[in-house]
Order: C-alpha cells, then structure tokens, then sequence
C-alpha cells in the first residue's frame, strides 16, 4: 500500500507515477477502440468545422462559399490585431499576478501562521466557488461602478465631481478577473504550504533571518515552482475567459482576443463567422502553445519536493504582535472576496430598479424581483435545465474518464491516443469551442442544434480533460498488485477493472462527478452561441439579464442559484477533504 | 494511428453525409400554408391548426418586463391552449440566432419581432410573406408591399438625462448644446447598430452628409461612452447616476422608470429620430397555425392595446399613444419627424459604421 503511505502525507512518489504496464499485452481490446472511435467522433468534428470556416467565404444564406484566406490576411493587417494581442497579455498576466498574490498570502496565513479566524478563509473560498461568474462581475461593476459606493465614498473623502475609479478599464478587467481566481489559488496552495518542510525555515532563524526575510528567501522560494505552475493556470485561464472582457471590457473598448470573437457574432450584421472562425483557430494555436509550455513546467514541480520520509511537520510561526494585524487580514480578504459582492447583489435583488446606496432607496426595497424570478416558468425551467445539463453532462463524463483513466494509467494498448484524444479539447476556449459546436451543429445535418442534449455533448467535450486526470489520480493510488492479483486468479482485464479498480475509485470519481457539475452549471460562453429557447439555462439567462438591463431579476435569479449551488459546492469539498483529493 | 484515421473517416462520413438530407423541408407553396391563406374559413384553421400545437415561440427586441410579457400574457388569456414561449435579445443577437436556425435547418423561432431587421433577414433567405386581416389597418407607408413583414409599434429615439445630475436650467435643447464642453466624459450611448449607429443615421439623414461630419466630429470630442448592450441598458446606466446624459434612449423607457420613481427624463431633439418596428414569419416555423394567431394578436386592436397600457407606441393607427407619451410624440409637442424606413436603416448602415468607427472607436 505504497500509493496510500505517499498520499497521506501529501506527496506523489514519482515511482509510482505512470504505475507498471501490467499486464504488458499489446492486444487493443474492443473497449479501447469504442471509447478511441467514440472520443474521435465527439473530439474531431469542432476542430473541423472551426477550421474550415475560418477557411471559406460564407454567403448572406450562411453557406459556405470559396476557400479564402482573407479571414486570416484581414486579421493580420488590421490595426487593432496589435492593441487586441497587448491588452490579452497584460489582462492575463495581471490577473495572474493578482490572484496568486491573494491566494498565497491567505494560504501562508492559514497553513503556516497562527493568526486568529483562519478557518474563515476556508469558508469564504467555499461560498465563493458556487457564485455564476456573471453575478459576481456584475457584482462588482455595480460596487465599483461611476456611482457605486466606493466611488460615492472616496468622493466625500477627497471633493471633487469627478469619479475616481473606472471600472471598465484593463485595471478593472484585471481585478475582476483576479479576485474570481484568488479562492481558487488560495486552496491549490494552501496544500503546498502546509506540506513544505519547516526545518529550512528553522534553519533560517537560527542563522538569524527575521519573519521577512525568512518568508522571502525560504518559503516563497520553495513554493516558487508551484506558485509557477498557478500563475500559468490562471493565466491560461484568463487568457480564454470571456465574461470579463465581455462585462467589463467590452464597454470600456479594452478588446481581447476572447471578446473580438463574440463582438464579430453579435455586433455586426450579418455575423462574421468566417472572421470570429478564424480569430478562434488563432487562439487555438495561442492556447496549445500555453499549455505545452504549462506541462513542461507543471512536471518540474515535484523536483522541489520537501516531504520525505523521514519525520516532518509543518511549523507554525508564531507571529507575536503582527497576530493582530493578520487577524485583521483574515478578515478583511473574505469581506472583499465574498461579502461585498453578495451584500451588492442582495441589495440590487431587492430594489424595483438599480440605484446606489442611500437612505431614500431603503423604503422601496421590497421583494417583487425574487417573486417575478420564482413564479416564472421559464426561470424554473432554466434552473431545471441547468441542473439536468449538469448532472448528465457530470455523469457521461465520470463514465468516460473512470474508463480511459484507468487505461491511460494502465498502459494499455492504444491509451497512448486515448490519452491524447481525452486531453485535446483543452486547447479549446470555451468561446472559441462553442462557435466550432454551432458551426457543427449547424452544417453537421443533425436535428439537435439549440436541445439540451447539443448542451451536454458540449459539456463532455469540454469537461473530459478534467475527468481524465481526476481518474488518473484515483487510479494512480492504487497499486495495480491488487489487480495482478485479479488476474492471477483468473480475470481479465475487464473483471479486473469492473471488480478491483473500480469500487476503489468510487471516492475519486464522487469528486469528480461533482467537479463536472460544478463546471457544467456555471459555464456561460460555452454555452453562449448553441443554446436554444427550450434548452435555457441560468448561468446564460444571467448574462442575457445584464445585456436587456435586468438587474434586480438577475440578482434575484443569482441569489437563488447561488444558494442551490453551494450545497453542491459544500458536498463537493466534504467528498474531496474526506478522501483528501486534490481540487482543481 | 493509421487505425484512428480509419475510424474517424468513417464517423465523419456519416456526419456529412447525413448532412445532405439537411436541406429543410420549406414551406409547402401550396394554398393550404396559413402564412397566406385567406379564405372565409381562415380563423377557423388557425384555431385548429394552434390547438393541436400547442404552442408558439416568440422571439422578440421589446424589452420583457415592460413590453413583452404583457403581450404574452395576454394572448395566452385570450387562446389558453396556446404556450407561449419568449426569448428577449438586442437585433444583432436576433439575427444571429435565426440565421443559425435556418442554416441548421431546425427552425426554433415562430415569430421575429425585431427592429431594423427586415432586410438582413430577407437576403438570408429566413422568412416568407404572410397576410393577416388585421395588416389593412395599418396606414400603407408602414407596411411592406410583399408581406414580409408588418409593423408593430414605433419608436421615438432621443436623449435622456438624470434629473439629479442635470439641473433644469442646464438641460440640453439642441443638438447643437450637446456639444458643450461641460458634458465631457459625461455622455453614454448604445455601441450597437440600433444605438450609436442609428443616431449617426440620423443625423447624416437630417443634416445632410457635409454637416453630419463636421457635427459628429465635433460630438466625438465629448468622449461619449460606449456601452455594448441594449439601449435600455444605457438609460439604466444614467439612472444609476455613471452618466448625465444618453444619446440614444427608447423615448418611452426613461418614461416608465420615471413613473417608478427613477430620477430620470426624456429629451427629445428636434428632429426626432422615428423608427417603426416589425414582424415577420419564418419560411419553417415549427407551429405556423400558433405563428399567424400570435401575428393576428400582435397587430390586433387588442394586441396593439397590450403596447398602450406598456408604454410603447401601437402601430396600429386606431390605438392612441397612451397620455403619458403624449409629452414625446412630436406632433403633439411641435417637433419634426426623422423617419428612417426599415430600408434606408439597412442601406446606410455600412457608412454609418464605418463612421462610428473613424471617429469614436479609439
């Protein structure tokens, strides 16, 4: 039971990382191949139709016409491709740089500090995985906004007509983008810091460093190849989301790459789909890129490994005075990261109409939004929607990535392409993956375009990379002796995985179901350009709120939705603590 | 690897292939379509054909608390066997949509109501000519000669302000005193083509193209914030005190939210700019018998009557402008028209696009 030793104490033995090819047969088994032709099917077709609607004229019909590469040329030369290409780097990466800054400082507070309230950290990161994305930008952009209160506050404070924050700039892009990572960094790291050896630091204090210096040259030095890893996550993340320079960025003209593509679907008439089309095959190219240069640097992490063998344990510094100022802190992050922007909510989902703070505007709250959103059937079928979208597209997945999972980690024949296949759709913005779906859908010849069931084929495609490698960790636990000896005693591999591998990775793919869910529910560009009137769900239909001026349905609609998802949320984080599984 | 190829080949042949039978199963020309069918027992069929549908999917531009509902709920009292089923979006997103549909050859949407997109949607082939009785209401330079579409209400575009931001001696009574500099950075408009494209329509409509320029340069100079969402978005957004002044509101939305008590109020400019509105039916659309009883309501006195008491201005020439709204027709408080057809709208579109983005996209 090496697998289990390793994993309690947080380290992934670098032996038993790819597990042995057992049994080492080169016979492709029949379910190898159906789950190869299976991934080809769902997998391939959107790189098709992307690339070949990048590639041809299309008519006002909406049929393809000549091949051309004027798609293509006309990006290049245009002068806005530049200033497009400055402003989604420096989103990106001063989004990077914010979360990993809040995330790493809650993560050293809580783990390796004894500062007062650090579970509050845990509990706000939790509520705030389950806010939709729109709700919680759009949270922001009212707080934040002209005549939001930070605005009407620094206004008192400091005179003067004009407002001092504008939200719809690079700077609020950025700062949105990056406190909706920063839960995210602080629980991918909040392990590392936990985990990494405390006698270097002891070392340190003995040679006389004081608190700082120790933090600098030692610990962060440490985490430095982890804390590598996250900032490339996020920013690849930031680098294919849409709400934020959809929200915030479209109105303030700070164009990205991800927002250039909706503007030439929506803003001109007729859609440009040949131009968004290949604007997408350039992002593609972007993001394969990226996450090649993510893998060489995530397989670099291990190489700093501190937890050995022999005996460790994390030591708690002791901050002495500073406790105060830190418990301050710890109070203060969650306030800004999780109760500003649902305080705004609320305070939006009970007005007739939006206005900012005041006495005045406390007489007309009221609770008309949350009873127009409640007794409307289309809002309860949305919610419905969502939550069949998420569940089926969780458990197609589940399904899928137990199986390839366990082959991937096996070895076996053909999992090699298997593994291949299951990870390409990460390459895939979500944006950019929904237009390739609508183009499929739309020239594909099946009757399927705007049903739910087109949302959850969707869902799988994008959501298999994650299933894959949280099936992969599960199987990597167990140690494959188990199923040699299976297959001593007589079964195949089929016995030996329906028997042996699986009922262990029941917790793992608990997790991972729930995981997808999570995904599923909360996606709005994916979802954006293929769903339908019958297949609405919430997280699109908040976006469509914002867009018509919505706003107290949207937050009545968000609070409701909000509270439905934490209870996944909540579930979720229970599963992943008890089997200590890694999230994310 | 050579086996993979083999196997995708194979799945995405059949992908195409099956394609071909996608060409969609157009309307039969036959005199039997209700689309254009208009015999004596016409209403008789349509109660039928709807009965057995069941329900009818509207997709439309007004907005849907004000507007659309109201309309909805209406007919659903009026024909209780009939579901409806709405999807509210700004036109650009409308066209996107159906033209999807279409060229997926599952039509969703049984009726369009839109503003602006009468000639895209006819180039794309997505919709077919229609009769209803109730269309010879309507006064004949609002209809179109062929069917295509009809209309359903107007709109009267103009500026609108925040009544707390802007004190009564200062608000603006030209388009010429938008120009003052003191209204800098605080001016927003709709950064779409039913927004700030239409306004430079307009105005190159009324001033004629020379002045238009030298004004629109001009107006650049103010920094006029571009918001990309729906017009009413904008009045919101002035509202919610961010900006003084907007360019280019639905005349009737500051109106209503006036009424809820939001300090806000409209402007009309002479001339103020008149767009009419309209609907239009889809060559296939999935219940046509539902698709024509909903059009015969919407341009119904009763339907039109559902608009009045919204705040929206009927089409129909029987049905008044409710007293409110009389403060912003401008016959009745002495100011010009600047009509632009569904037509010239389209045909000046490239230009005033390419104008908007010369002069205020930075």
């Amino acid at each position: 039971m090496m697998g289990h030793a390793g994993r309690l104490d947080g380290a992934i033995i670098p032996a038993e990382r790819g597990g042995k090819a057992y049994p080492a047969t080169r016979r492709v088994s029949l379910a190898v191949v159906l789950l190869i032709a299976l991934l080809c099917a769902a997998v391939i077709p959107p790189f098709v139709f992307l690339a070949y609607s990048s590639l041809h004229q299309l008519d006002p019909t909406g049929a393809f016409g000549a091949l051309t590469f004027e798609h293509f040329s006309t990006i290049f030369r245009s002068r806005a491709f530049g200033s497009t290409l400055v402003n989604s780097v420096a989103y990106a990466l001063g989004s990077a740089l914010l979360a990993l800054a809040i995330g790493a400082a809650q993560a050293w507070l809580a783990e390796r500090t004894d500062a007062f309230l650090r579970q509050l950290l845990y509990v706000a990161s939790i509520v705030s995985l389950g806010i939709p994305y729109v709700l919680y930008i759009v949270a922001w952009l009212l707080f934040l906004g002209k005549a939001g209160p930070l605005n009407a506050l620094l206004l008192q404070l400091f005179g003067g007509t004009e407002p001092y924050i504008n939200v719809y700039s690079l700077s609020g892009m950025i700062f949105i983008e990056g406190m909706l990572w920063s839960p995210l960094a602080f629980l991918l790291l909040s392990p590392v810091f936990r985990n990494s050896d405390a006698s270097f630091e002891e070392a340190a204090s003995i040679c006389g460093a004081g608190l700082l210096s120790t933090l600098r040259h030692v610990t962060l030095r440490m985490a430095r190849p982890a804390l590598l890893a996250l900032g490339l996550l996020v920013f690849i993340k930031a680098s294919e989301s849409f709400e934020v320079p959809a929200l915030v960025g479209l109105p303030g003209s700070t164009i990205v790459l991800t927002s250039t593509i909706y503007q030439r679907l929506t803003l001109d008439m007729p859609p440009d789909i040949g131009s968004a089309s290949a604007f997408g095959v350039l992002l593609l190219v972007i993001m394969a890129i990226l996450l090649q240069i993510y893998n060489r640097v995530a397989a670099q992490t291990h190489r700093y490994q501190t937890v050995t063998g022999k005996g460790y344990r994390p030591r708690v510094i002791r901050l002495g005075r500073w406790r105060y100022a830190a418990g301050a802190l710890i109070v203060a992050i969650p306030f800004i990261v999780v109760v500003v922007p649902l305080a705004t909510i609320l305070w939006a989902a009970l007005l007739p109409f939006y206005e900012p703070l005041s006495v005045a505007a406390i007489s007309k709250l009221g609770f008309g939004n949350f009873v127009q959103v409640l007794n409307s059937q289309s809002f309860r079928d949305s919610i419905a929607n969502s939550l069949i979208l998420g569940a089926s597209a969780a458990t197609v997945v589940t399904a899928l990535a137990a199986i390839a999972g366990w082959c991937v980690a096996r070895r076996v024949a053909g999992s090699r392409l298997l593994d291949l296949l299951a990870t390409l759709p990460l390459v895939f913005p979500a944006i950019v993956l929904g237009l390739a779906f609508l183009e499929l859908f739309v020239h594909g010849g099946t009757q399927i375009y705007g049903s739910l069931f087109s949302l959850v084929i969707v869902s799988v495609v994008a959501y298999i990379p994650y299933g894959l490698r949280y099936a992969q960790l599960g199987v990597i636990q167990i140690h494959p002796e188990l199923e040699e000896a299976a297959a001593i005693a007589g079964a195949g591999h089929v016995g030996a995985f329906f028997r042996i591998a699986l009922p262990l990775l029941v917790p793992a793919m608990i997790s991972c179901w729930l995981f997808v869910f999570l995904l599923a529910v909360r996606a709005v560009s994916l979802m954006l350009l293929v769903v339908g009137p019958d297949s609405q769900v919430v997280a699109v239909a908040l976006f469509d709120f914002w867009n018509n001026g919505q706003i107290g349905e949207l937050a009545a609609l968000g609070c409701v939705w909000t509270a439905i998802v934490t209870v996944f949320t909540v579930a979720f984080l229970i599963v992943a603590r008890r089997y200590q599984l890694p999230i994310g | 690897m050579k086996m993979a190829a083999t196997t995708f080949l194979l799945i995405f042949g059949v992908l195409m292939t099956s394609g071909a039978g996608q060409v969609a199963a157009e309307t039969a020309p036959s005199g039997d379509n209700p689309a254009t069918y208009r015999g004596p027992d016409r209403e008789q069929r349509l109660l039928e054909g709807a009965r057995k549908e069941g329900q009818v999917t509207v997709y439309s531009s007004m907005i849907a608390d004000q507007a659309l509902r109201p309309i909805l709920n209406g007919f659903e009292a009026k024909y209780p066997f009939v579901k409806p089923q709405y999807v509210r979006d700004d036109p650009p997103q409308q066209l996107q949509k159906v033209m999807a549909e279409a060229r997926a050859g599952r039509m969703v949407v049984d009726v369009l109501e839109s503003t602006g997109l009468e000639v895209p949607v006819r180039a794309a082939g997505i919709n077919q000519p229609f009769w209803s009785p109730q269309t010879e209401a309507y006064t004949t330079e609002h209809r179109d000669p062929e069917g295509y579409w009809a209309p359903t209400r107007f709109s009267y575009l103009g500026a609108c302000y925040n009544t707390n931001l802007v004190k009564p001696g200062e608000v603006p009574k030209s388009f010429e005193e938008l120009l003052d500099p003191k209204w800098k950075g605080k001016i927003a408009w709709s950064s779409t083509v039913i927004g700030a494209m239409l306004f430079i329509t307009g105005v190159r409509n009324f001033m004629g193209e020379e002045k238009a320029l030298a004004y629109l340069q001009k107006l650049a100079k103010q920094d006029i914030a571009p918001i990309a969402s729906a017009n009413r978005v904008v009045v919101d957004r002035v509202m919610a005190g961010e900006y003084a002044l907007c360019l280019d509101s639905f005349l009737h939305h500051p109106i209503i939210s006036a009424r809820k008590g939001a300090p806000v109020a409209p402007l009309p400019l002479d001339p103020v700019l008149t767009v009419v509105s309209s609907v239009m039916l889809p060559k296939a659309p999935p219940h046509p018998y539902a698709a024509m009883l909903f059009i015969d309501y919407l341009l119904s006195k009763d339907g039109q009557a559902k608009l009045q008491s919204a705040d929206y201005f009927p089409a129909h020439p029987g049905v008044a402008a409710s007293p409110d709204l009389g403060k912003i027709v401008p016959e009745k408080i002495g100011l010009r028209q600047n009509f632009i057809s569904p037509a010239k709208m389209n045909a000046d579109l490239p230009k005033s696009r390419a104008l908007y983005q010369e002069l205020f996209a930075k």
